[in-house]
């Protein structure tokens, strides 16, 4: 029964881990990005939550109505005036543009907010649950963030499978060249699927910042997770991506039963175990949607 | 008729090599020109120039007498100036109709739209479904035309349409041509097959080595020219013909 508790958490974890890859996994199918920084949006979210629910007197579950569509857009503007510049100079400066882009806004947080950990308050939402048995527990908070990322993953999904611009940015990432002969701006298509990545990142941020605390360093940690449910779930499959972030999750959790360390090592030796035996990770897929 | 495109003295540089040297040319509504030459004359480097994803070193390119050397392919695109690139280039995990919804993206006003690219290709209505990668090459390349047709060029440029297919999918393609005419563009065709593009061109341009080695309608080029042009010998020196049309 404690298994079958683990694994029902392990699951709602793993939605947390597939939204924070899902911006990962879009912005390297796209633009063959790879974002360094990615950990740090979502840290960054949590910040602006921070300030703003005080300032809005918005309660911090409610407060990504504001963080998520101020992420979409600063995502699309950061891409086009600041990421571009360095797409047009080949891949190894976007890698150290989105690193140097991490340090610093490691660093503006350090200063700004110290570096103590933090949380977003949600009252008794943190600790009330179903009790399904004595022995299996859902908690309200976890059953929301998996709710929230299958919508957000659903939403992404929808409009790039549905949209006019939503297919220009497949198209887009298939073949650029090919994008432009038809008439597509690629700039502002890189800069949509930007968007989508921040805006899903920043999500993934608040979720963090409700279910454990966050500092500013905590981005890079979890950018490794990203990674992890990308490559499990195969590059640029989105449904791969969230069955990715749960095989983490469970792993995490279960890891945990036997010993806290265990719990955060086990998803890493999974993630070898999946390197080892489907290179490609369970549903490799070229498509984006 | 006065010209549509017009292309004044071309240069393109391949980091040192000189691919394409000051060429000239100009197509008219209702015109196919076709552009001959071997592998390697910069044939494709022209094309590819002329839709923006080249910079040239120097000379013009122009639509309708506006200036366009110095717009990106996509807004060259509005000006009705629309390229079906080498190998087709179809998106690979989209669709046949998804492909062909990507001409619509940022279509101008015209007579093309869905249904009359269907109508030109009746196979394409079963097929819609499929990734476009499933198709054969000939498929592709009609699915890569009609993709440029939904986008209601005013010149169309094709780059090898005749690459890789067998001769029935080739004439295929071929047989479309008239009716692209009828619709009032004008076709700018690059071709290795020399005899096909001589049977459909208006006027055709022989490229060697970057440079025009002739122009003219084809009625009025011999073979023997059309070799010399092509070849870079004459036929006297050659001693027997090569290109039989």
């Amino acid at each position: 029964m404690t298994y079958l508790n683990a694994l029902a958490q392990g699951i709602m974890l793993g939605g947390l881990f597939a939204l924070f890859a899902c911006g990962l996994s879009l912005i390297f199918g796209v633009m063959e990005v790879i974002n360094l920084a990615h950990g740090d949006v979502a840290v960054a979210a949590v910040y602006l939550a921070i300030v703003l629910i005080p300032a809005t007197h918005v309660s911090a579950i409610w407060i990504f109505v504001l963080v998520v569509p101020t992420f979409v857009v600063g995502g699309y503007l950061m891409q086009r005036y600041f990421l571009q510049r360095s797409l047009d100079s080949g891949p190894v400066t976007t890698l150290l543009v989105t690193f140097g882009l991490s340090v610093v806004l490691e660093n503006v947080l350090l200063e700004v907010f110290t570096a103590n950990s933090q949380s977003l308050q949600i009252g008794s939402l943190v600790s009330d649950s179903i009790t399904i048995s004595s022995q299996i527990f859902l908690p309200y908070l976890s059953l929301i963030i998996l709710g929230a990322a299958i919508v957000a993953l659903a939403a992404v999904h929808l409009f790039l499978a549905r949209t006019r611009t939503g297919r220009m940015v497949r198209a887009v990432a298939d073949d650029r060249e090919a994008a432009q002969l038809v008439g597509a701006g690629y700039r502002h298509l890189f800069g949509v699927a930007a968007a989508l990545a921040f805006g899903t990142v920043a999500l993934a941020g608040l979720a963090l910042g409700m279910y454990t605390s966050v500092a500013p360093s905590t981005g890079p940690s979890y950018l490794l997770y990203g990674f992890a449910a990308v490559v499990i779930g195969g590059l640029g499959s989105l449904w791969g991506t969230l069955l990715g972030g749960m095989v983490l999750g469970v792993a995490t959790t279960l890891g945990s039963l036997v010993d806290p360390d265990f719990g955060s090592m086990l998803p890493y030796l999974v993630f070898l175990a999946v390197l080892a035996v489907r290179p490609r990770g369970l549903f490799p897929k070229k498509s984006l949607a | 008729m006065s010209a549509l495109l017009d292309v004044h003295a071309l240069t393109v540089f391949h980091g040192q090599l000189e691919a394409v040297h000051e060429v000239s040319l100009s197509v008219a509504p209702g015109e196919v020109v076709a552009m001959i030459g071997a592998n390697g004359a910069g044939k494709s480097t022209l094309l590819r120039t002329i839709a923006g994803l080249h910079r040239p070193s120097a000379g013009k390119v122009a639509m309708d007498g506006r200036d366009i050397t110095g717009l990106p392919p996509e807004k060259r695109v509005e000006a009705g100036l629309v390229l079906v690139p080498e190998g087709r280039r179809l998106f690979s995990s989209l669709s046949v109709e998804e492909n062909l919804l990507t001409g619509t993206y940022r279509a101008r006003p015209g007579p093309w739209d869905m249904e009359r690219v269907a109508a030109l290709f009746p196979w394409v209505n079963e097929r819609r479904h499929q990734k476009a990668s499933s198709l054969s090459g000939g498929e592709q390349q009609a699915i890569a035309i009609s993709r440029a047709l939904l986008v209601n060029p005013r010149v169309l440029m094709l780059d090898e349409p005749s690459l890789g297919l067998s001769p029935l999918a080739l004439r295929r393609i071929y047989a479309v041509l008239p009716e692209l005419l009828a619709s009032g563009l004008g076709i700018l065709l690059v071709e290795q097959d020399v005899r096909q593009a001589l049977r459909v061109a208006t006027r055709a341009h022989c490229l060697l080595e970057g440079r025009q080695t002739l122009a003219g309608v084809p009625a009025e080029l011999d073979l023997e020219r059309i070799e010399a042009a092509y070849f870079g010998v004459s036929y006297a020196q050659h001693g027997q013909g090569v290109v039989r049309a």
